[in-house]
């Protein structure tokens, strides 16, 4: 045996050094293989994380051909390139006379969903802990990544007092798309509390004063509050603020460290406080408020004095002084350090006389109007709202360059501004006049475009977006303006390298050039899968339906934003975060990925609130025919299923309890039905018992179907089918003088609206238009009891008087015409039960009235009664009042509710006391405070000529027997003063 | 039987398969085979006149020069750097076959002994000459020498000068304010061209794949 083994030994040690050869880089050994033919390129694992197309592109190497070191080299640089690769090793064998490359790769993994298990009690929230792991979606996912992530993660739970928190984090990794989803799993245990914070530095304030700024410890109920990152850091803002109030303007709090006890569960801060000097800021030579100064002097904002900020605020205040009429003003400021610890800031100022600027004057424009010109100037005359006009060097100097640019803008190149100022201008003291005077030289125009390089896009659609072309100024600017466009169309086609370079040579005429533009297209990129991630209960094809993007397509980012839009309003994310898989790498097809968060499911909303209007002083109360300031409490409960089954849909049941009214509304809510983005399907029913017209409480069940339809982006459609059966009772006119108003009627009313909206803000108008039609027919086809068509329409517009003006009008119509109705109606306008009527008046429609007071009235009792025609007509000019935020309506309304189309009046004196077909009208005045969600509104209107009319008073008995006993019935009117309170403008 | 089982072993051999190239280091997403390592330190040890040495410090050494040359060349892309055009390269070319090899003759056969061709010299002349210009473009220009400095340095190094200075006997401060000038501003340009270094390879993920380099 011993024998074999001494025999073999020599040879076997050949082998062992032939296969312990290929891990000793002997690269000389591949010079044996170059020039060979290249017989095949094999990859290992087959599957390859690049498509084929990028795969082709990137290896050089080509089968057949001799292999070369360059090609291996450039081969594996581009596949590194790629980004899809984490390592890459090419071994070569010998097959004949020829070579077999073979690419042995490993693939590099990105990052995926990030998602945070545990309990937690907020803050952090779960999105906060994902974002602070700082691993950002589709970025590339490395090993050393996770630490980093784990500790981001754990930063923010400590800074939110979580410091015995313990983190898991899981992996799991996805070969098919290279994605790495990232888990971390918190464990974070009890949250800590404050505890005294030790101070250090020099204080200049009592301990207890900072230590109840930082509010830390609670005020009443005592204990220490819970940590919090956001409490810590007000806290230290708090203490500063402090600190300013004692106008140590420089004071520096800084927290140095939180100490966190085991034991106690409590954290220690110490903060380092640098009280600084008081800093003395005074106005010297001239009254002016703290206030003023500390809105223009920044050393207040910025908690610190530096010769900078103090030049900073010189500059405001000469602004200000300026603007205020004091053209000639000059501040200078003072800095003097006293050695009691404190610091002066005197600023010198010098009004000088205050002047008045009383005309600007443009000339030599004729290219542009002077009004024109003017839109673009701050510069302003005085005028009603600014008695000394807005002036200042500094404005003038800024309203030069302005005009300067526009004339450049459109090929004015040599284009000269100058002004000059005129004091006491036409011999008045004080009065300031400025001429602008304009030379605008010679325009330049394009006499020559040439675009090269557009291969891969429509040229032709290019092209017809630019401005430089054949015949229009030449600027700068609209260079600028084409370049843009060119380049957002490559981007949004999927090229995101490409380039645009340009050039301008003088043209064959004077002032004009020849232009040529240069674009360099790059690599085009494309959609090679889109990746959803996150998705729990909602089905995958609701979101495939709403991808804009598919395999295939060109990289979009616009048509990536459009999805993640279209994702978000479908309404049941909370979160849609969309990347490009490895952004940075070369592969020409790419991933796309959104990782949805699902939007809780669930939604319960409660509300305590009250009415306060005129709408009747109280359900028995009989003595206010016109209506009286009443109070009404309610309670509200709605609660909301979002994406039922899955679908995208939502069914809420919203509920009201008050003592005017009881309701329930239970809707459906399908979006983009049937895969139509402009078609949403709602079904609704609806339970009402309301008392809101003093004259009855009506009872409705109504169940409705409508399909609404977006035409364009101003218009809508909306098809409706409704049916109720509305019920009248605590009528409050006596039901022997109306038995067939009093009944129970059910109507089946088929409807359609349009609703074309140009406004250019739905909550506060300035201009645009807003009308609307509705046209509805009730029809015994239907299963309604009583016939009639029914048609409102409503145009109102808004216009800009000036700068400042809005000039805004309505108009609104509206007619029922009964049809077909039973013969125990004595009138057409009796077959209309009393729901289905019009009724108005009030903050919305008409301000010559209460709410739902205008118009017929019971010529017993006097309440009303609602009409089959409505006319009413608004106009309000809207005017600033102060600043920005309040503002002054002047208004006139003028209308009414009539009996009858027969019977509307533009007739202004009511006839008798049984006439109330006449139109009403009314003026008035009010205020718009401005704010986020709208203008709240305070109307004050006075009705020129307000209807009186028989009304009764006492007891329900005596209301029966009214019309029999004529003492009871007393003259009343509808009050000419009308108050109104709300949010949002009348129209 | 023996001549068989040595001919098998060949066989075995011959089929097996080499690594011809592999990653060896990667910068952010771009990278550094080992093939460009061996031809970097043939490179080098051709135009020093040493031995070759593929030892694993010197392929580590050669890696990091190929890390900051790869650096480099990313700035100069970014920057829009203007570049030697490969024609400028001839003079060096030429300075190096005088001088190193006056014989004809020698200077292929120097090429072959060290497994290079012409074509990857004159690449890596022209990367030096690169190289020189991008440190004139990026960094002479910040480099300000003062009056206090060259006068500091011509105290320290006083001595050095003078004898440096050959025939002229003791040279003033002035006679020597130029070189002086000259030696503080290539001192001025390495240190920043180090801190950037240091800098620019703080920013970049530099990977080492240690496979490479057993």
């Amino acid at each position: 045996m011993s024998m074999v083994w001494a025999r073999c030994a020599r040879f076997l040690v050949m082998p062992l050094l032939i296969w312990t050869i290929p891990s000793i880089p002997l690269w000389p050994r591949a010079e044996s293989f170059e020039g060979k033919p290249v017989v095949a390129i094999q990859f290992s694992p087959s599957p390859q994380p690049l498509a084929a197309s990028d795969l082709r592109r990137a290896v050089t190497l080509k089968q057949g051909t001799p292999l070369r070191a360059a090609d291996v080299r450039k081969s594996i640089e581009n596949l590194f390139a790629s980004g899809r690769y984490a390592d890459i090793q090419v071994d070569a064998k010998l097959q004949g006379a020829g070579v077999v490359v073979t690419f042995i790769t490993k693939n590099s993994w990105f990052v995926g969903r990030v998602a945070v298990l545990g309990k937690v009690s907020e803050p952090p929230s779960r999105a906060q802990m994902a974002s602070a792991s700082r691993l950002n979606l589709g970025e590339p996912f490395h090993d050393a990544s996770l630490p980093q992530a784990q500790a981001g993660v754990h930063a923010l739970l400590v800074a939110d007092g979580y410091y015995e928190t313990q983190i898991k984090s899981r992996i799991d990794y996805d070969p098919r798309t290279q994605q790495a989803h990232v888990t971390f799993i918190v464990a974070s245990g009890p949250r800590a509390k404050y505890r005294t914070p030790v101070l250090l530095g020099q204080l200049q304030m009592s301990v207890s004063k900072i230590l109840a700024a930082t509010k830390w410890k609670r005020r009443w109920v005592g204990g220490w509050r819970p940590v919090e990152q956001t409490r810590t850091l007000q806290a230290l803002d708090k203490v500063r603020k402090k600190y300013e109030k004692q106008e140590r303007l420089m004071a520096g709090v800084e927290l140095a460290s939180m100490d966190y006890d085991r034991d106690t569960q409590r954290v220690t801060p110490t903060l380092h406080i640098d009280a600084g000097p008081i800093v003395d800021v005074k106005p010297v030579g001239a009254k002016v408020s703290a206030k003023t100064m500390r809105e223009n002097v920044p050393v207040y904002e910025e908690h610190a004095v530096d010769r900078d900020l103090l030049i900073e605020g010189q500059r405001n205040l000469q602004d200000a002084f300026q603007a205020a009429g004091y053209f000639e003003a000059e501040v200078e400021f003072k800095q003097q350090r006293l050695q009691n610890g404190r610091e002066e800031i005197d600023y010198l100022i010098n009004l000088g006389r205050r002047h008045r600027f009383v005309s600007l004057q443009i000339q030599g424009n004729h290219y542009f109007s002077t009004s024109v010109m003017r839109e673009r100037m701050l510069m302003t005359p005085r005028s009603w709202q600014m008695r000394h006009g807005r002036y200042s060097e500094a404005l003038r100097r800024r309203d030069e360059e302005s005009i300067a640019e526009v004339y450049t803008q459109n090929g004015f190149r040599d284009v000269q501004v100058t002004s000059k100022v005129v004091d006491d201008y036409q011999g008045r003291v004080g009065d300031l006049a400025v001429f602008i005077l304009i030379n605008e030289g010679a325009q330049w125009f394009v006499s020559k475009l040439q675009v090269v390089g557009i291969q891969q896009l429509d040229a032709k659609t290019i092209l017809s977006t630019l401005s430089s072309i054949e015949g229009e100024p030449f600027s700068e600017f609209s260079v600028a303006e084409d370049r843009d466009t060119i380049l957002a169309a490559y981007y949004t086609s999927g090229f995101p390298n490409a380039n645009f370079a340009w050039s301008v040579a003088p043209g064959l005429q004077p002032h004009h050039v020849e232009l040529r533009f240069v674009i360099t297209e790059g690599t085009r990129q494309f959609v090679r899968d889109v990746i959803v991630e996150g998705l729990e209960h909602t089905r995958a094809s609701l979101v495939d339906r709403n991808l804009l993007l598919a395999a295939g397509d060109p990289l979009s980012p616009i048509r990536m934003a459009d999805t993640q839009r279209r994702l978000y309003d479908l309404g049941i994310f909370s979160q849609v975060d969309m990347a490009i898989q490895d952004p940075e790498g070369d592969a020409q097809e790419k991933y796309v990925i959104y990782d949805v968060d699902e939007a809780h499911r669930w939604r319960l909303d409660g509300g305590l609130g009250a009415e306060i209007a005129r709408i009747g002083a109280s359900e028995t109360s009989l003595d206010s025919p016109a209506g009286a300031t009443g109070f009404s409490p309610r309670v509200t409960f709605d609660i909301t299923r979002l994406n039922f089954l899955g679908l995208g849909h939502t069914i809420s049941l919203q509920t009201q309890v008050s003592t005017i009214e009881q309701r329930a509304l239970l809707s459906y809510f399908a979006p983009r039905v049937r895969n139509h983005d402009n078609l949403d399907l709602t079904f609704t029913l609806l339970y009402d018992d309301t008392h809101g017209v003093n004259t009855f409480a009506a009872k409705r069940e109504e169940g409705a179907v409508q399909l609404a339809q977006k035409l364009s982006k101003p218009s809508t459609l909306l098809y409706r089918f409704s049916y109720r059966r509305v019920s009248v009772s605590d009528l409050k006119i006596s039901p022997d003088l109306v038995p067939l108003l009093s009944q129970p009627v059910r109507v089946g009313i088929t409807s359609v609206n349009y609703i074309q909206d140009r406004r250019d803000d739905p909550v506060d108008p300035h201009k645009g238009i807003y009308n609307t039609v509705d046209i509805g027919l009730a029809s015994k086809i239907f299963g309604s009891q009583v016939n009639f068509v029914r048609g409102l329409a409503r145009n109102a517009t808004y216009h800009r008087l000036g700068k400042k003006l809005v000039l805004a009008r309505q108009l609104t119509f509206g007619d029922i015409i009964p049809y077909d109705y039973e013969p125990r109606y004595s009138s057409a306008e009796e077959a209309v039960p009393f729901p289905e009527r019009f009724f108005g008046g009030g903050s919305t429609s008409l301000r010559a009235f209460p709410e739902n007071q205008a118009g017929p009235r019971d010529l017993e009792t006097g309440f009303p009664i609602g009409g089959n025609a409505l006319l009413f007509n608004n106009t309000e000019l809207r005017f600033p009042l102060f600043g920005e935020s309040v503002g002054g309506v002047l208004f006139h309304d003028a209308g009414n509710i009539y009996s009858s189309l027969d019977n509307i009046s533009f007739r202004v004196h009511q006839e008798n006391l049984q006439d109330f077909d006449y139109m009403v009208h009314a003026v008035g005045f009010g205020i718009r405070y401005h704010t986020p969600i709208g203008p709240v509104r305070v109307d004050l209107a006075y009705s020129l000529n307000a209807p009186s009319f028989f009304g009764c008073s006492g007891s329900i008995d005596d209301l029966v027997s009214c019309g029999n006993n004529p003492a009871l019935r007393t003259n009343h009117n509808v009050g000419h003063f009308q108050f109104f309170f709300s949010i949002g403008q009348a129209f | 039987m023996i001549a068989r089982f040595v001919i098998l072993v060949l066989l075995m051999a011959a089929s097996r398969a080499e690594i011809i190239d592999r990653i060896a280091v990667t910068v952010d997403n771009r990278v550094i085979t080992a093939s460009q390592i061996t031809l970097e330190i043939r490179l080098t040890a051709f135009l020093d006149g040493n031995k070759l040495d593929f030892s694993l410090a010197a392929r580590r050494n050669a890696a990091n020069r190929l890390i900051e040359q790869m650096l480099i060349r990313r700035e100069m892309e970014v920057g829009r750097y203007s570049a030697p055009s490969p024609g400028d390269v001839e003079p060096m070319l030429k300075a190096v076959q005088e001088q190193r090899f006056p014989h004809a003759g020698d200077y292929p056969q120097a090429l072959a002994q060290y497994g290079i061709t012409e074509e990857e010299l004159k690449a890596h002349l022209l990367w030096q000459l690169t190289l020189l210009r991008f440190l004139d473009v990026r960094f002479r220009p910040g480099v300000e020498v003062t009056d206090a400095q060259i006068q500091s340095y011509y105290d320290k190094n006083r001595a050095n000068l003078e004898a440096g200075a050959g025939g002229s006997r003791n040279p003033t401060l002035d006679d020597l304010r130029d070189q002086i000038r000259r030696i503080l501003t290539e001192e001025g340009v390495d240190q920043q061209m180090d801190a950037w270094l240091a800098e620019a390879r703080k920013r970049s993920r530099i990977e080492f794949h240690e496979e490479a380099f057993q």
